[in-house]
């Protein structure tokens, strides 16, 4: 499932449980905590950083793998590009040296789920992350 | 306090009781002692508390139409164990189901997630009822009591998240429940290397015990792990059950583990450089014992005094002389002028037999 | 052989002198029983006044330290001679027993 949130300023709360309540999700709690606090970090960091004045659309989604045994969230958004898995940013503007994601979150988002992939496509941030069931 | 008539019957049944409520608690405490001990488990804390009169009206104010009677507030009893490791909480878990009636579907009621205390990502809980062989009474296997399982690190987490004062998380500002989550996730990230660490000692301790079990002791470092092992391969008894031979003595079996640091100050490297000593210098150890003790009586000796007089004239034999006697005394502690006269005690016997 | 104890704080200091030896041993540890027990085991000996300890005296030395460390406590000799001193030495008692 996938919903796209427009505009998505002061939204994060909603669109984060939104993600958090897909039927994709596992019931065990101690996994749930890993996936919540990466949706958090992920989700924070877009509806903060992403569009210049919070202006702008974020469409997230859930996938379970065929065999169920993997959840997959895709964030997407049409902000300005930034990949949070690089410690440098060769675009480096003002706004993204504040993101916060490049530092503390990605950290945890690295270590809770088992992984995180960025790419930049037809002008969107896609950012991938996969956990273990 | 203002609160419904409804309510005032749920509280004037906890009024009722209350002392079953202590009981089941001190039942319960009983109980969890037992199935620790018989299970060799090793925790942080483990206690018992009966809600206050004063906490269940409040909670009574906040949700009590979500409760008809006293008995589906499962909380009125909790008891909690604190461990020190992740994976012990899913030992205690296990032992918990296997020794008490636990009531699953209301341990994972999504309704009660909203609960503060339910805040469920940093510790288990378990609704469970006590066993009929442990209640005296119907209304002890009646009213369900809580078990709550966490690492201490958890407990720290959910102490201080409590201490915030929130009644509920709906409650707590964005920005600071999402730190805190981010703190919850830091813990869970140091619960994991703590388990890391106590894995690779436990791993080494084995990989030790197995080296130096085949004798292979130039590939064992020297370090507290390592000698504790060597040490239970007796390797002085030898010597010491030859000294103990000049006054027929008793052997009293010190422990050598203070010498350790003595060793390493000598730069002694591995367990190869401890059988070395023994090898090359146990001759000379015992003419040291021998010219010290024969002609005295005294029939008992400390095991250690075999790995002293070793270290003695191991310095003497190289050449440190009565400075080196000094720091090794001093090593092991004592009063420096005490341990200047007692190396120059030793330092003209050895000269009479002939090792300097 | 002599021994003198008293309470001072939460200490007790003991005061030993003469010789521990064959003859005296059985009385020396009638002497010393009543610091074998209660709640005040942190025991400070001055032993400046010590002759001489044979092995009986060196096993009620034992006997006494094992006692006090069940008890959480400490046992420390002070101001040996130093042939008593070499007693505790050269029998390696002097690891066990704390001599300052």
């Amino acid at each position: 499932m996938k919903k796209k949130f427009n505009p998505i300023k002061d939204k994060s709360a909603e669109i984060i449980e939104y993600v958090m309540s897909s039927p994709d999700m596992p019931s065990d709690e101690s996994l749930l905590f890993k996936i919540r606090l990466s949706v958090e970090e992920a989700v924070e960091n877009v509806v903060r950083y992403s569009y210049e004045g919070g202006i702008g659309w974020l469409e997230a989604g859930t996938q379970l793998s065929d065999d169920g045994l993997e959840l997959m969230i895709v964030l997407r958004d049409a902000g300005t590009p930034f990949n949070p898995l690089e410690r440098e940013d060769p675009d480096v503007t003002a706004a993204a040296e504040d993101r916060d994601i490049g530092g503390l979150g990605i950290f945890l988002c690295k270590q809770m789920m088992d992984n995180i992939a960025y790419r930049y496509e037809d002008g969107c941030n896609i950012l991938t992350m996969t956990k273990r069931l | 306090m203002n609160l419904d008539l409804h309510c005032e019957m749920i509280l004037d049944e906890y009024r009722e009781m209350r002392p079953m409520f202590m009981h089941m608690k001190d039942v319960v405490s009983a109980e969890m002692g037992r199935i620790m001990k018989e299970n060799n488990m090793y925790v942080t804390a483990m206690e018992g508390r009966v809600k206050t009169e004063k906490s269940l009206t409040g909670k009574l104010e906040l949700k009590g139409h979500k409760y008809a009677t006293l008995s589906d507030i499962t909380d009125i009893f909790g008891y909690r164990i604190i461990t020190f490791y992740t994976d012990e909480v899913d030992k205690i878990a296990a032992l918990v189901e296997k020794n008490f009636d636990v009531d699953w579907e209301n341990s994972v009621d999504k309704r009660k997630l909203l609960d503060l205390d339910r805040f469920g990502y940093m510790s288990l809980h378990y609704i469970c009822r006590l066993p009929e062989r442990l209640c005296d009474s119907p209304e002890m296997h009646e009213y369900r009591f809580e078990v709550q399982m966490r690492t201490a690190l958890q407990h720290v987490w959910a102490t201080i998240y409590h201490d915030l004062g929130y009644k509920s998380d709906i409650e707590i500002p964005r920005e600071t429940l999402r730190n805190m989550h981010r703190i919850a996730g830091m813990m869970e990230l140091a619960d994991s290397m703590f388990s890391r660490i106590r894995m690779e000692i436990t791993d080494y301790r084995r990989r030790v015990q197995s080296l130096v079990a085949d004798g292979d002791f130039d590939h064992v470092p020297l370090d507290g792990d390592t000698f504790r092992s060597y040490l239970e391969l007796k390797p002085f008894d030898k010597l010491a059950t030859k000294i103990a031979t000049i006054n027929q003595a008793e052997i009293y079996r010190d422990n050598l583990m203070p010498y350790l640091k003595l060793l390493l100050k000598l730069e002694f490297k591995s367990l190869g450089d401890i059988e070395r000593l023994i090898h090359n210098y146990s001759t000379d150890a015992y003419q040291l014992a021998l010219h010290q003790i024969s002609g005295t009586d005294l029939d008992i000796m400390a095991l250690s005094v075999t790995l002293q007089n070793l270290c003695c004239v191991y310095v003497l034999r190289n050449g440190l002389g009565m400075t080196g006697l000094e720091h090794i005394f001093n090593a092991l502690g004592g009063n420096p002028q005490a341990n200047h006269m007692r190396a120059e005690r030793l330092f003209n016997q050895a000269q009479q037999i002939n090792i300097i | 052989m002599e021994v003198k104890i008293n309470a001072e704080g939460g200490k007790t200091l003991v005061e030993l002198t003469g010789r521990i030896d064959t003859t005296n041993a059985d009385q020396f540890q009638k002497d010393i029983a009543p610091l074998m027990q209660g709640d005040n085991p942190d025991i400070e000996m001055d032993c400046s006044g010590m002759d001489y300890t044979s092995s009986q005296g060196l096993r009620l030395f034992l006997m006494l330290q094992k006692s006090v460390g069940s008890r959480k406590g400490k046992l420390v000799l002070k101001n040996m001679k130093p042939q008593v001193r070499e007693v505790f030495d050269i029998t390696g008692f002097s690891n066990i027993i704390t001599i300052l």
